[in-house]
């Protein structure tokens, strides 16, 4: 390489792709786990899609603004199904409640890198959990009614 | 089949549950989805959490992509917003912490490691992760491989088609002038009327 070649923009561009390549890989291990998301599929789960969070790119300083729920340090996540809501707040040191919407009783699932968490949310929708490990996570919802399983987005928690 | 397939269809494989389709993708755009978290400043165990979030969320969401050939822009939207928050979640629970590791990038890739072909590498390098995040996030977009549409471009960064090209060039002659100026030149050039942008 000369210092003609920082003159064209492409070549410029390329070099700049191979140095990154370089410098800075993809990690086999992400790799891997990029790979093995696909077997985490469930398809026979209506997904519940993620409709808010209070970590949004947005929304923190609207809500500090309007001051809802100001007092609190956790983080509030919906996730919508066509049926059913979910919301739930999960706080820094991995502590959740939570409550399924409309009320009713359902058995839940909270999927992690690694484990899995099983709940029961009472007559009311109401589940909460302890110690629940950093990463990316997902929640399964069976409703005792029968209703439709719902999965929720997996986030970052 | 998969390395000249088009995007759309490899969607279309793994959501009827081919996993060499998914592969395919994997493959296709996991230097992409790496290098989001890492130009906002992430460690990499960070970026590993966010690359991990946005494949467990396509895997759930393969059937429901409305424009499957803009695959690239939904990946990278998902990594950014991920990323954004993981900065967040972490000012707002370490606000005071100047050593937190999720917001001082080690610098222990950086420089003078056997990784290093030449130390004009690393010139280069050091002064792409001097440019604004912007940037990097736009250069990263337009050198991974295949190179996406600008309209790909358009989706992901919110910006007009017709802007990409100017501010492909605005952010390639930051690099080139911090990457000039880090190091001796060996020879004169002629770059004294580009324009600060």
């Amino acid at each position: 390489m000369t210092v003609t070649d920082f003159e064209d923009d492409s070549r410029l561009l390329a070099r700049l792709a191979e140095v990154a390549g370089r410098i800075d890989p993809v990690p086999a291990g992400v790799i891997a786990a990029a790979s093995g998301s696909f077997t985490w599929r469930t398809v026979d789960f209506e997904l519940a899609e993620l409709v808010y969070d209070s970590v949004g790119e947005d929304s923190v300083g609207e809500r500090e603004l309007v001051g809802v729920r100001s007092e609190s340090d956790g983080r509030q996540l919906s996730f919508a199904a066509r049926e059913i809501t979910v919301e739930m707040e999960i706080s820094s040191g991995g502590g959740m409640v939570g409550q399924i919407v409309p009320p009713q009783p359902a058995a839940i699932q909270i999927r992690h890198r690694s484990s899995t968490t099983t709940l029961a949310a009472d007559h009311l929708g109401r589940f909460q959990a302890a110690g629940l490990p950093s990463g990316p996570m997902s929640m399964r919802c069976r409703p005792e009614s029968g209703a439709p399983s719902i999965a929720t987005d997996w986030v970052l928690v | 089949m998969e390395a000249g397939a088009s995007t759309a269809s490899l969607v279309a494989g793994a959501s009827a549950g081919d996993r060499a389709a998914w592969d395919a993708l994997v493959g296709r755009f996991a230097g992409l989805v790496w290098s989001i978290p890492r130009d906002h400043g992430l460690s990499a165990a960070d970026a590993a959490d966010v690359s991990q979030t946005t494949w467990l969320r396509l895997a759930e969401h393969l059937g429901r992509i409305r424009e499957p050939e803009r695959l690239c822009a939904w990946l990278a939207t998902t990594a950014r917003n991920e990323s954004v928050r993981t900065l967040r979640r972490a000012q707002r629970q370490r606000p005071l912490d100047p050593s937190s590791a999720s917001l001082v990038r080690e610098d222990v890739r950086a420089v003078d490691s056997d990784l290093l072909q030449a130390e004009r590498d690393a010139t280069l390098w050091r002064a792409f992760e001097a440019l604004p995040s912007f940037c990097q996030v736009l250069l990263r977009t337009l050198m991974s491989d295949p190179t996406p549409s600008y309209a790909d471009v358009s989706a992901l960064l919110g910006m007009p088609v017709g802007s990409i090209g100017p501010n492909r060039n605005r952010c390639l002659d930051r690099l080139r002038r911090r990457a000039e100026f880090a190091r001796p030149l060996p020879s004169t050039r002629s770059s004294s009327d580009r324009r600060v942008g």
